[in-house]
């Protein structure tokens, strides 16, 4: 027994001992929604989900980072162990693995990651979806934090309980007043790993678009398909519109590419990126006119990135 | 001593070749790349993306003191974002780190269940008389 771990359990006990309700999740169980953020209609959430199917990988020392990504993939349909993403998460002078890094990993393998909203009603709602999220909690107290990647599968209102994949133990069960305790303790950090055309719930449009640019960066064939399914889901959304077309470009696929910028130009005519990219499809197919006209039309709309636009347009002229 | 100040020549003058390497033109004819489009202001994607175009030597730096395998580090300091650069360059040191040991779970939960179980919110050992 090391002394941070009996830090860890000092700690711990004041926090089990408020057991009494935390604030989300009585509300939760009382059916409300909280912390609401964007103001999009939220479908009530079910009283109980679990998700049967995530393997479990116990971790080694300090490695639960590494761990909970290798069950989070797993059931995204990557298996793959512990032990090969610990070079990939692991910084070894700081025996853990930062949250950003453990974003950035999935998309090397091909797989969509997302960052959940900060409230809890997030992380359950990606569980009663059907996919597993994965929770940073601080298992002890400010002065002495006991940082800790798990894997949430399952809760329950009415007992008041959470299912975890956690360290050693395979489905434990843990009151939901605790888990909430510790999640907000560790800055209500959440993360869904799904196959690219999947899109987790408990996450806003703005995450799941930040998440397919992530992927388009690894791995841009496969957030192609990211794209289609966040077009499918918002329309709107200029972000996708243009990304799939520079998936499509950066896998090779140029008529692809082409046809995705003219179909955000169409549906957007005031976008003046999807004309700059257009522009430079055009080019590439050959067709000079057409390739200025869609320059022209990005220098006349303008705006923060004219300059990459005008010079589109002059290297077209020449 | 000389060995340190040739050592020091040569890793100034490699960053001003990869300076002169990887800084774009001002004005190129370039794509618009799909991450420059989802920041709120392009002040705020343009900030990013000069910190975390100059961020990325500094992570790359930290990573490779923390131990981190050489062979790795580039795929990893690749695989993240500007913002994410931005966030992380000068902040390894202090940032959380997910890093419980099993030790340290195990006996968190082992007290925890315990109290709970005192409680009588759970019943998980056989040894344990609820306080209500």
């Amino acid at each position: 027994m090391n002394r941070r771990a009996l830090l860890a359990a000092l700690a711990a006990a004041p926090l089990a001992v408020g057991g009494c309700a935390a604030p989300q999740s009585a509300a939760l169980r009382r059916g409300g929604t909280v912390g609401s953020a964007g103001g999009a209609a939220r479908v009530a959430l079910p009283r109980t989900a679990k998700i049967l199917a995530v393997p479990f990988h116990p971790q080694r020392d300090w490695e639960c980072g590494p761990a909970a990504l290798a069950m989070a993939m797993g059931h995204a349909g990557t298996a793959i162990e512990p032990e090969a993403l610990v070079p990939e998460v692991w910084l070894p002078a700081r025996r853990g693995s930062l949250q950003a890094e453990m974003l950035a990993a999935p998309p090397r393998r091909g797989l969509l990651s997302v960052r959940l909203e900060s409230r809890l009603g997030a992380p359950l709602a990606a569980v009663a979806d059907g996919l597993p999220a994965i929770v940073f909690q601080n298992l002890g107290l400010a002065f002495s934090p006991v940082w800790h990647y798990a894997v949430l599968i399952g809760y329950d209102l009415e007992r008041e309980r959470v299912v975890l994949h956690t360290g050693v133990d395979e489905a434990l069960e843990q009151s939901i007043n605790l888990f909430e305790r510790t999640w907000v303790r560790a800055g209500s950090w959440a993360m869904t790993v799904s196959r690219p055309d999947r899109l987790p719930a408990g996450a806003s449009e703005d995450a799941i678009t930040r998440g397919a640019a992530a992927l388009e960066r690894a791995a841009p064939a496969a957030a192609l398909r990211t794209w289609m399914a966040i077009l499918e889901r918002w329309p709107e959304n200029r972000t996708a519109a243009l990304g799939l077309g520079n998936a499509a470009w950066s896998s090779g696929e140029r008529e692809r590419a082409r046809r995705a910028w003219q179909q955000a130009a169409d549906r957007h005519p005031d976008f003046a990126d999807a004309w700059n990219n257009l522009a430079h499809a055009l080019a590439e197919g050959g067709d000079l006119p057409a390739a200025r006209k869609a320059a022209a039309r990005a220098v006349e709309l303008g705006g923060a990135r004219v300059d990459a636009y005008r010079e589109t347009l002059q290297r077209l002229s020449h | 001593m000389a060995d340190y100040s040739i050592s020091r020549f040569l890793s100034a003058m490699l960053v001003i070749v990869m300076l002169g390497a990887s800084l774009p033109a001002p004005v190129a004819a370039r794509m618009i790349g799909s991450e420059e489009t989802i920041s709120a202001s392009q002040a705020d994607a343009d900030r990013a993306a000069v910190e975390g175009w100059l961020g990325r030597a500094e992570v790359r730096e930290q990573m490779l003191s923390m131990g981190v395998e050489p062979a790795e580090v580039d795929a990893r300091v690749a695989a993240l974002g500007d913002a994410e650069i931005a966030e992380l360059a000068g902040r390894m040191n202090t940032m959380p780190v997910g890093s419980a040991s099993v030790v340290g779970v195990l006996f968190t939960v082992f007290i925890i269940l315990l109290v709970t179980d005192i409680l009588g919110l759970t019943k998980v050992f056989p040894f344990t008389r609820p306080v209500r």
